[in-house]
C-alpha cells in the first residue's frame, strides 16, 4: 500500500484526495471561499477516516502549487509542508493549472486554462491532453486576458477554454469564437488528477525537497501595496 | 482529559515567526523566534503580504528548531496551539493552519489563543507566583492595553489607545527624525544623550486611562517645521528624542500608576515591544517602589512576540475551555477574552 494525500486550494474550493498505489479511494471538494483555513483540516481528516487510514499510514503528500489566489493557496501548501515534514514523508508539488488541464481528461484540443487573477489579470497555461499528465505547451504566466486572446486568436488550432477567467471576462473571451468552453464543473484543479500524477512522480523517484516548496505566486510582493498599518506585536 | 503535558504553541500575528514547547504551561523548554524585522525595514512597517510570505517560508524551520532545541519530537507534543488574533490575517491564517496540520498528525488536541491573553500569560512564565490583582501596561507597536488581571482568565480593560499604538508612535516619530525602522530602539539610544526637557511636548489624555499618541506624533512634527535646524545642529535630534520620549514615557507612567490606585494592585506588570524601552522600565520600576508594590518587567526576549506565552496560555485555556474545533478560524480583531471593555 502508498497512500498518497493530495490538498489544492488554490480557487475558492478546498480539494482533498486520497490514492493508493495511484488510484483514487477517496476524495472531497468543498467551496470554501475565504474559508479555507476552516475547511483544510476538517475535510482531510474526513478523507482519512473514511477510508480508514491514519495520517502515519501515508508514504507521500502531493499539493497544487498555484498559481491561485494567495490567501487560500497558502493554506493547503502550509498544511501541506508541515504534514510532509512532520511525518518525514516525500512531499510533491504540482501546478494548479496543470491539474484543471488534467481534470479534463483525453481531449484532442489545446487546453487552455485561464483563473482570475485579480487586479485585471488572468493566470494561463496552455497544455494537450496526455497520460497521467497533460503536456504543457506553456508555462505558467499572469497576463493581460485582451493580449491573451489576441495571441490565442492568431493560432490555428482548436482551443477547450477552462477556468472562471472566462466568466470574469465574458466579452474578452467570447472573440474566441473557435473555442469550446468547458463545463464549469472543471474550473477547479483536480485532486484526483494529483495524486494519480503524484504516484507517477513518486514511482520515478522525483520528490521535491521542502525548502523548494512555495507558492507559485507570480506576483513579487513588492506588487502587494503596503498598507503602512502594523499588526500586534 | 489525559494528561496534558508539553504543549507546542506557534505565533505568527505580525513579523515573528515563533515556535515554543513550554511544559505544564509554564517549563520552557525551548522558545524560537524568527524575526522579519529585516524584510520589512526598507518600508519603514510591516508589509501584511511580504510578512505572509515569509512567515510560510519559517513556520517548518522554526518548528524543527523548536524541537531540535528542546531535544523532542512531535509524538512528546500533548496539545499544538497557535495565536489566532489579533494580527494580521494572513499571517495569522499561516500558523493556525499550522497547527491544525500538527495536532492531525499528531492526534492531539489544537488549542487557538488569544495574542493579548497570551501577553498577560507571557508574566506568569516568568512568576508563577503573581502577586494578583496585577494592573499590565502591554505597550507595543500593535496594542496599548491598561489591564487588570484578577486571576486566569478574568481581567478587566481599564485603558486603550484611542488613535496610535504607542510602540507606533515610536516608530513615526523615528521617521521624522531620520531614524531607521524599527524606530523604538533607535529613539530609546538618542534619548538617552537628548535632554528630556528640551523641549515641552504634550502629556496627552490627562484624568482619563485611555491613552492618545496621534497629537504628540504630531507635536514633534509640527515642532521640527517651525524648527529645521534641529535636524542638523549637534544634538537636536537627540533632544528631540529624548523630549518626546519623556512626553511618552509620562504619559504610560501616568495611567499605570492611576489604575494601580483605581484596583489596589499588588504587581505592575510590563510586556510588549516597547516594554524594551529603557526610560520606561526605569520609570515603572521607579513607580513600583514608590508606591510599595511589585514590579514585573518582562526580560527583553519576552517583550517582543513569543511562542512561550502562546503555549502556556494555550495549556491553561485547554484546562478550562477544552480544545478549539479545528473548523474554527482565525479572527483579526479579536478582543481580549473574559473582559468588560
Ligand atoms: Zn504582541
Amino acid at each position: 500500500m502508498t497512500f498518497i494525500l493530495g490538498l489544492d486550494t488554490s480557487t475558492n474550493f478546498v480539494g482533498v484526495a486520497l490514492a493508493d498505489n495511484g488510484k483514487k479511494v477517496a476524495a472531497e471538494s468543498h467551496f470554501a471561499a475565504r474559508q479555507h483555513a476552516e475547511v483544510m483540516a476538517p475535510t482531510i481528516v474526513d478523507v482519512l477516516s473514511s477510508a480508514g487510514v491514519t495520517p502515519h499510514d501515508l508514504a507521500a503528500i502531493a499539493v497544487g502549487i498555484g498559481p491561485g489566489l494567495f490567501t487560500g493557496l497558502r493554506v493547503g501548501v502550509t498544511t501541506a509542508l508541515v504534514m510532509a515534514q512532520a511525518l518525514d514523508i516525500p512531499l510533491l508539488a504540482v501546478s494548479s493549472l496543470e491539474l484543471m488541464a488534467a481534470g479534463l481528461g483525453e481531449v484532442t484540443r489545446e487546453i487552455v486554462t485561464v483563473f482570475d487573477a485579480k487586479r485585471g489579470e488572468v493566470f494561463y497555461a496552455s497544455f494537450r491532453a496526455g497520460e497521467p499528465t497533460p503536456v504543457r505547451l506553456s508555462v505558467d504566466a499572469v497576463v493581460d486576458p485582451t493580449e491573451l486572446v489576441d495571441q490565442l486568436m492568431a493560432r490555428a488550432s482548436d482551443l477547450v477554454l477552462l477556468g472562471d477567467a472566462v466568466s470574469a471576462y465574458p466579452e474578452i473571451f467570447a472573440r474566441l469564437a473557435h473555442a469550446e468552453v468547458a463545463e464549469t464543473d472543471f474550473w477547479v484543479p483536480s485532486v484526483t488528477a494529483l495524486v494519480g500524477i503524484a504516484a507517477s512522480r513518486l514511482a520515478r523517484g522525483e520528490v521535491d525537497p521542502l525548502e523548494s516548496v512555495v507558492p507559485n505566486y507570480l506576483r513579487t510582493s513588492d506588487a502587494i501595496i503596503p498598507t503602512g498599518r502594523k499588526g500586534p506585536r | 482529559m489525559p494528561t496534558l503535558k508539553a504543549v507546542l504553541g506557534l505565533e505568527t500575528s505580525c513579523d515573528e515567526t515563533a515556535a515554543a514547547l513550554v511544559d505544564e504551561g509554564r517549563i520552557v523548554r525551548a522558545s524560537v523566534v524568527s524575526s522579519q524585522i529585516d524584510l520589512h525595514a526598507r518600508y519603514g512597517g510591516v508589509v501584511p503580504e511580504i510578512a505572509s510570505r515569509a512567515h510560510l517560508e519559517l513556520i517548518g524551520p522554526v518548528v524543527a528548531e523548536a524541537f531540535e532545541s528542546a531535544g523532542s519530537t512531535l509524538n512528546a507534543v500533548d496539545a499544538v496551539a497557535a495565536c489566532s488574533g489579533p494580527g494580521l490575517a494572513g499571517a495569522l491564517l499561516v500558523g493556525v493552519t499550522a497547527a491544525k496540520a500538527l495536532a492531525l498528525v499528531a492526534g492531539v488536541p489544537y488549542v487557538g489563543v488569544n495574542h493579548l491573553e497570551a501577553h498577560l500569560y507571557g508574566a506568569w512564565l516568568q512568576n508563577p507566583d503573581l502577586k494578583l490583582p496585577v494592573v499590565m501596561l502591554l505597550v507595543s507597536g500593535g496594542h496599548t492595553l491598561l489591564v487588570a488581571v484578577d486571576g486566569r482568565g478574568k481581567y478587566r480593560v481599564l485603558g486603550e489607545t484611542v488613535d496610535d499604538a504607542a510602540g507606533e508612535a515610536f516608530d513615526k516619530v523615528a521617521r521624522l527624525l531620520g531614524f531607521g525602522y524599527p524606530g523604538g530602539p533607535e529613539v530609546d539610544r538618542h534619548a538617552r544623550i537628548g535632554s528630556p526637557t528640551a523641549v515641552d511636548f504634550p502629556r496627552a489624555m490627562r484624568g482619563s486611562l485611555n491613552f492618545s499618541f496621534a497629537g504628540l506624533k504630531t507635536a514633534v512634527a509640527l515642532h521640527l517645521r517651525e524648527h529645521p535646524e534641529v535636524l542638523t545642529s549637534e544634538f537636536g535630534v537627540d533632544d528631540i528624542a529624548a523630549s518626546f520620549q519623556a512626553a511618552a514615557v509620562d504619559q504610560l507612567r501616568e495611567k499605570l500608576a492611576a489604575a494601580a490606585d483605581m484596583v489596589n494592585a499588588t504587581t505592575l506588570v510590563l510586556g510588549g515591544g516597547v516594554a524594551a524601552n529603557s526610560a520606561l522600565r526605569s520609570s515603572v520600576v521607579e513607580l513600583a517602589e514608590t508606591t510599595g508594590r511589585d514590579a514585573l518587567l518582562a526580560p527583553l526576549e519576552l517583550c517582543t512576540d513569543n511562542a512561550a506565552m502562546i503555549a502556556a496560555a494555550g495549556w491553561w485555556r485547554l484546562q478550562s475551555d477544552g480544545p478549539t474545533p479545528l473548523s474554527a478560524g482565525i479572527d483579526p480583531s479579536a478582543r481580549l477574552p473574559g473582559s468588560t471593555p
